[in-house]
């Protein structure tokens, strides 16, 4: 048989007796076993041709020879007639139906053993594969039996153009159409059970002819399904099957492109046909397409699963015919060459097996699948398909296992340490501008004052320390871990010297870390043995400009060290309840702290007697930034510290500089810019802080602060400049408040008379002069509001002393305020108006 | 002993000097002929500047005019002075 690679001249050339070349491709291990069997049959039939002893391996006598009987009948043994491409396949299987249900019968009584191919097995076997392999390898003149049935076989057409499957071959006019039918039917009934669908494919061929016979099969088949799925049946179950493609395919000639394999191969290739659209058997097609798919619905999602886990073990692919079910893994069949697909092969089977889990699935689970009814069986295959798709997931997401060296995770660990360390430290040492400008956005009311405000976000730093201070814990640990860590690599470098022994002297060498220190300066802070008074002297020696700004810069190094601290507040604590360690040391830094700012303001530094001497304090007051830093200075320091610092200003007011260059020049009508701005600066860093103060203070307080006034200071020459008249009316108005709200005692207020009385007589004469010159032009309302505050505390002759003093001002001003455009005239009105209404009198009574 | 320190350790390094300037007007000298006098706002490390009221003076060599000096002089509100350009900065009395 040409088709085997034999030899074809063999006198008694038979189709199905041919020996099998073991070397022919698309040959299956499976098959060989039956070569052997064939060869040896062969053998017995024709001694010539070729040495048997060559050939014969022994097997032969071990054969049952006794069902040669029906060889001829089965393979056409009578007919040398090559097969031709158009062999019958159907034809030549009808002829032997009734043996071939025969043999099903008795295979599914008596089930067979795996290792041994059952002879009659081995016949049918071989007739279907005998044209198919001819197809596959050799393409050569095929045996006859095409040539006897064709009148058996009906025309296919029709039922290709009703599968819409185009076929290119011309060869499936042959099938038979009715036929074609019942096993549409066949597939149906396969279909919809999954355990009788083996026995159902195996139909078609007896199905025909023999309908109760093929019952029986089922019957058997079922009684039988555990044993018959042992892998063990392998080689026994292809009986079944062949009678199925051989009542289908009969009609079928060899086709160049794919033979026709055995039946297990062909089932497989069926899938790849119907996606590559060949014309393959349309019967086999169609039914997994339209008929099969409604009942296989609640299948398909196992078929997924199943699809992708190999399928072991040739047991699975060979019983079954029901290939076509699975129309969703065609895809995966499609790679195997037509006719070449190894019936064993582990992927090829995916196809048939996925429709049919519960037969070929997985061979271990079969028994108990099997067993199960319907429901549970889908709820198993849910949970297989679940465990396999979580075992794909973990083989996808273990692809990359073991990518990273230990080095490069210890460089990923190192990065994630850094960034945990920055991004846990206060943001505000990142960024504190933002976070001060996001919280003055953030601010709730624009109309609160900045004083307040400073609080706010101070006092929310705090809270957000408190807050964030459990999960700060861990971080914190971690990060002293890593600075520790860091101290450590640094000091390990640190050794720059080497001392050789017998040298005479160090040998220092550098490196990249540590380059050799040419010059070596060091922070003094903890080392400055300075005298106190050494120091002192040389800060203000000559008062220099540089050290005035120093120690504004040390005011504000020491506020911001304030700040900050403020920021660690421990939160407040509840009351009643005793303040932890943390809070307890939190107060004595601060208090630390509090009194190194004291001591930057030098405020405590002894007052020189020397007539020009500049009090270091009032010298630093003499720069913006100090003065700008008064009011935080204010924020800290207690109530006595406040006194302090206002008795201290007030002592010295004649020299301050806003006093010293306050005055107007004799012949100059206006202050310089630079002045303007001092005084601007200090009446609106200094001033406010110190008239809180001063709101609150006691009369004996401001008898006392006046009193010093009038005994150490010029205070003709304060009152004629804006911030020593803010003074005095600071002093006077307060008093005034206090008496009249009867706040103090008769003797505080004795006291406080007497003092109003001295500053009276003091400026009693010169109250001309408090006016700043071109009175007119400049904003002069402080010293009408000097001067009211003066007449609230007069009595009468005092009064009218006021009244003759200023009034040709309050003319002035009347006039004035006409000239003078409509807004700065009400405005100048006004200010007037405050002095007259002081004693008693109103601006209207003179405009009238 | 805490005055000492504080006097100290307002000039440990150079821009400790600068820093004494916070605030103050100072004069800046800067490549390409320019100079500032304005309110030092603040600075770093890198001599980068933040001046306020700031008033430049440029010097430009006039070649028509028989290679005079002739000045241009910009007021600005307040100023950004990139570090690498400041050659000077110093203090004004």
């Amino acid at each position: 048989m040409s088709f085997f690679g034999f030899n074809t001249t063999l006198p008694r050339d038979r189709a199905a007796h041919a020996p099998h070349p073991t070397q022919a491709p698309g040959f299956s291990q499976q098959v060989d076993a039956f070569a052997g069997l064939s060869g040896n049959s062969n053998e017995k039939a024709d001694d010539d041709g070729y040495d048997f002893e060559d050939t014969y391996d022994g097997l032969g006598d071990k054969l049952d020879e006794g069902d040669d009987e029906f060889n001829d009948e089965t393979f056409g043994g009578g007919n040398a007639a090559a097969p031709g491409k158009d062999f019958d396949f159907f034809g030549s299987t009808a002829k032997v139906a009734n043996a071939i249900n025969e043999e099903q019968l008795l295979y599914a009584r008596g089930p067979k053993k795996p290792t041994q191919p059952a002879p009659p097995s081995y016949h049918q076997d071989h007739q279907p594969k005998a044209p198919s392999y001819a197809a596959t390898t050799k393409p050569k003149p095929q045996p006859a039996p095409k040539h006897q049935v064709p009148t058996e076989i009906p025309e296919l057409k029709p039922e290709m153009s009703i599968w819409n499957t185009t076929s290119p071959d011309a060869t499936p006019a042959k099938n038979l159409s009715a036929h074609a039918a019942a096993h549409f039917s066949h597939f149906e009934n396969s279909l919809q059970e999954p355990p009788p669908a083996q026995p159902s494919f195996s139909q078609p061929a007896p199905a025909t002819r023999k309908y109760k016979s093929l019952e029986e099969v089922e019957a058997e088949i079922l009684s039988k399904k555990q044993a018959r799925l042992a892998a063990a049946q392998q080689p026994s179950q292809p009986q079944l099957p062949p009678h199925t493609q051989l009542n289908q395919q009969d009609g079928w000639p060899g086709r160049p492109v794919q033979g026709f394999p055995p039946h297990p191969q062909m089932q497989l290739q069926q899938p790849p046909h119907q996606q590559i659209e060949l014309p393959f058997p349309p019967r086999n097609m169609p039914p997994p397409q339209q008929n099969q798919r409604p009942p296989q619905n609640d299948r398909t999602p196992e078929h997924l699963q199943r699809g992708p886990v190999p399928q072991p073990g040739p047991g699975g692919q060979l019983p079954f015919p029901q290939i076509p079910t699975n129309p969703q893994f065609q895809g995966n069949n499609i790679p195997f060459p037509m006719g070449m697909i190894p019936p064993p092969g582990p992927p090829g089977p995916q196809g048939p097996q996925g429709p049919q889990p519960p037969f070929v699935g997985m061979p271990p689970m079969q028994p108990q699948i099997m067993q199960m009814t319907e429901e549970e069986r889908v709820k198993f295959l849910e949970e297989e398909s679940k465990r396999l798709k979580r075992n794909h997931k973990i083989a996808q997401l273990s692809r990359y296992n073991g990518l990273m060296t230990p080095s490069d995770k210890n460089f990923i660990t190192r990065i994630q340490l850094q960034q945990l360390v920055s991004v846990n430290e206060d943001s505000f040492n990142e960024d504190f501008y933002y976070q001060v400008y996001m919280a003055i956005r953030a601010r709730n009311n624009p109309q609160q004052p900045l004083n307040q405000f400073a609080q706010t976000y101070l006092g929310q730093q705090g809270a957000r320390g408190g807050r964030a201070r459990r999960q700060d814990n861990h971080l914190l640990r971690m990060q002293q871990q890593v600075q520790r860590a860091v101290a450590a690599a640094k000091a390990r470098p640190k050794a720059s010297q080497l001392v050789l022994e017998g040298s005479l002297g160090k040998i220092s060498f550098s490196n990249v870390k540590t380059p050799k220190p040419l010059l070596s300066i060091k922070k003094q802070d903890s080392t400055g043995v300075v005298e106190p008074g050494q120091k002192q002297a040389h800060a203000f020696a000559g008062i220099d400009r540089r050290s005035i700004l120093a120690a504004a810069e040390d005011i504000y190094r020491c506020l911001l060290d304030l700040d900050s601290h403020e920021r660690k507040h421990p939160g407040p604590s509840l009351t009643g309840q005793q303040p932890d360690a943390n809070t307890i040391q939190w107060f004595e830094v601060r208090d630390a702290l509090i009194a190194k700012l004291w001591r930057s303001m030098r405020i405590m530094e002894p007052i020189k007697e020397e007539p020009n001497a500049l009090h270091p304090f009032i010298a630093i007051l003499s720069v913006k930034k100090a003065k700008e830093a008064i009011p935080r200075v204010f924020r800290y320091i207690d109530l006595q510290q406040r006194i302090t610092i206002l008795t201290m200003i007030t002592i010295s007011l004649d020299q301050v500089d806003v006093i010293k260059d306050g005055r107007y020049a004799p012949d100059t009508l206006s202050l310089s810019n630079e002045t303007k701005k001092k005084i601007e600066g200090f009446s609106q860093y200094v001033l406010p802080p110190l008239l809180s103060y001063v709101g609150d203070a006691q009369l004996d307080v401001i008898t006392g602060l006046l009193g010093i006034l009038l005994d150490r200071v010029n205070v003709l020459l304060l009152s004629q400049t804006q911030i020593g008249l803010a003074f005095l009316t600071m002093f006077t108005s307060r008093a005034e408040i206090i008496k009249q709200a009867n706040q103090a005692d008769d003797q505080g207020v004795l006291k406080w008379t007497q003092t109003y009385d001295r500053l009276f007589e003091v400026l009693e004469d010169h109250l001309l002069d408090i006016f700043p010159p071109h009175g007119a032009q400049v904003d002069d309302m402080y010293v009408w509001q000097f001067l009211a505050s003066m007449a609230v505390g007069a009595n009468m002759s005092q009064q009218q002393k006021m009244v003759a003093a200023v009034k040709d001002r309050v003319n002035d001003n009347v006039q004035a305020s006409k000239t003078l455009p409509q807004e700065m005239g009400q405005h100048k009105l006004a200010n007037t108006n405050l002095f007259l209404r002081a004693l008693g009198l109103d601006i209207d009574l003179l405009l009238s | 002993m805490a005055d000492a320190e504080n006097g100290t350790s307002a000039v440990a390094e150079p821009l400790d000097l600068v820093r004494l300037s916070l605030d103050e007007v100072v004069f800046v000298k800067l490549r390409g002929d320019r100079e500032l006098r304005g309110r030092l706002h603040a600075y770093d490390s890198h001599c980068n500047l933040v001046l306020g009221e700031v008033e430049e003076t440029i010097y430009v060599v006039d070649e028509d005019d028989d290679d005079t000096i002739r000045t241009v002089k910009k007021n600005s509100e307040m100023l950004f002075v990139r570090g690498d350009s400041v050659v000077i900065i110093a203090t004004t009395t």
